[in-house]
């Protein structure tokens, strides 16, 4: 044992360390601890003061209230390059002129009630 | 002027008036592909629909369904329940084409065109129409129109009932999706959809006899069919397993109509009996209002009913009757 603490010494004067490394970790995780603890502290301690009116319609929205519309990326479709539509079934029937003001009437009814 | 376009799952109306008469023109939705050879030599013969993107060939509409069952290929859809199908890349250019060919240059710069979008499905809660209503914004704001969305089974309403006050039940059998409206006046409304239509009913049937969709369908267009006769269709017991499927699906929408209704029931306490109209390509067959109305009856024997019906009718028109309603809709303004 004397001969593994007299190794020990001889090589931490070597190399001039004159702390061990289990002292080492335990002062670097304290370090750790601090820094984290003064992080927190300055986060918790700087809430947003003032809304930028920029931004002002974005903070009004709760969560959950976003419009999902908004949220929806088309992408443009790949044009066909080319295409021939020799036969599209077409057909011809009378109009109803009346139904249209039929449905004029009944949508100004349904905007008063 | 305006024009109008039902963004079917099976099929693509439009409806433009010309010469004071509505000009109705239809493209089945639909497509399969081909190698440049098999289209040459098809192209001899011409009068073929077809679309070229990139390098890739494609027959498309009516055609399409035809060369699947003569090359044993599979029909792709640009569309499936109701919305733009996510598995088919290709699909979005080719249905890009069909609405190009349906709906043409506008006749003036930022015409009215008023497209359908279904309802949001009442059995699929993680489905919902938005990217849907956003792609086809696009695609006929793209070719020059004012593109507004309108509820398909409500532009039945306004098509079909007008002499009603524009009160009404109105069911739109599509392929992918069965989309139901009810309206009294205009004011109250209920509209949902389910993720079940004709081509439920032609997987449904293929699986139960051991045979293929493209045979179901052949005895399904048959134009002698008849879901109240469907013993005369016996062969691979077809006929009589889509009177089964056919029924099932209408027990099926009957069942969430009441259901939605009563979840509604204080805003939806309609005092006249109202109309229910059926349409949409899978409603088209040959006794299908018959068996509509007996189920209607058999389902009010054991559960009441929260509405009352005047009658059980067809649309005049059942396939352009979606187009003719957001024409109707589109020139109202």
């Amino acid at each position: 044992m004397r001969v593994i603490q007299f190794l020990r010494k001889f090589m931490r004067d070597l190399f001039f360390i004159r702390k061990s490394a289990h002292d080492l970790l335990k002062e670097q995780n304290l370090l750790l601890h601090r820094i984290l603890a003064n992080q927190n502290t300055v986060l918790a301690a700087a809430p947003v003061q003032e809304v930028p009116k920029e931004y002002s319609a974005v903070f009004q929205v709760k969560p959950g209230e976003v419009d999902e519309e908004e949220m929806v990326f088309i992408p443009k479709i790949v044009k066909a390059t080319k295409s021939t539509m020799s036969k599209v079934d077409t057909s011809s029937t009378s109009w109803d002129a009346a139904g249209v003001d039929k449905l004029k009437k009944a949508k100004e009814a349904a905007k008063k009630k | 002027m305006a024009c109008s376009l039902d963004v079917g799952t099976a099929n693509l109306v439009s409806a433009r008036l010309v010469n004071s008469e509505v000009q109705v023109k239809r493209l089945r939705n639909c497509f399969v592909s081909l190698s440049e050879e098999q289209l040459l030599h098809l192209s001899k013969s011409g009068g073929l629909n077809s679309v070229q993107i990139k390098n890739q060939h494609y027959i498309v509409g009516d055609e399409a369904v035809q060369m699947a069952r003569i090359f044993g290929a599979e029909v792709r859809r640009p569309m499936a329940s109701g919305v733009i199908n996510p598995e088919e890349r290709d699909g979005r250019s080719v249905v890009g084409a069909l609405v190009k060919a349906l709906l043409g240059e506008p006749e003036d710069e930022g015409e009215k065109c008023c497209f359908s979008i279904p309802a949001n499905p009442v059995d699929n809660p993680s489905a919902n129409n938005i990217w849907h209503t956003g792609f086809f914004t696009n695609l006929i704001e793209d070719l020059g129109y004012d593109a507004e969305p309108v509820n398909e089974a409500l532009a039945i309403v306004y098509a079909e009932c007008g002499d009603d006050d524009h009160s009404g039940i109105a069911i739109s059998h599509g392929g992918g999706q069965i989309n139901v409206a009810a309206s009294y006046k205009l004011v109250g409304s209920l509209n949902f959809s389910i993720c079940r239509g004709g081509d439920w009913i032609d997987k449904m049937t293929a699986a139960s006899v051991g045979s293929t969709v493209a045979r179901v369908l052949k005895v399904k267009e048959d134009p002698n069919f008849d879901l109240q006769k469907s013993d005369e269709f016996d062969e691979e017991s077809i006929g009589p397993a889509l009177e089964a499927y056919y029924q099932a699906l209408i027990k099926y929408e009957i069942t969430h109509l009441v259901q939605q209704w009563t979840k509604l029931k204080t805003q939806l306490d309609f005092p006249d009996a109202i109309p229910v109209i059926l349409s949409g390509g899978t409603a088209s067959l040959k006794g299908f209002k018959e068996m509509w109305e007996k189920e209607l009856y058999k389902f009010a024997k054991k559960n009441p009913l929260p509405f009352k019906v005047k009658e059980v009718r067809m649309a005049k028109d059942p396939l352009g009757a979606v187009a003719r309603g957001l024409l109707t809709y589109a020139l109202s303004y």
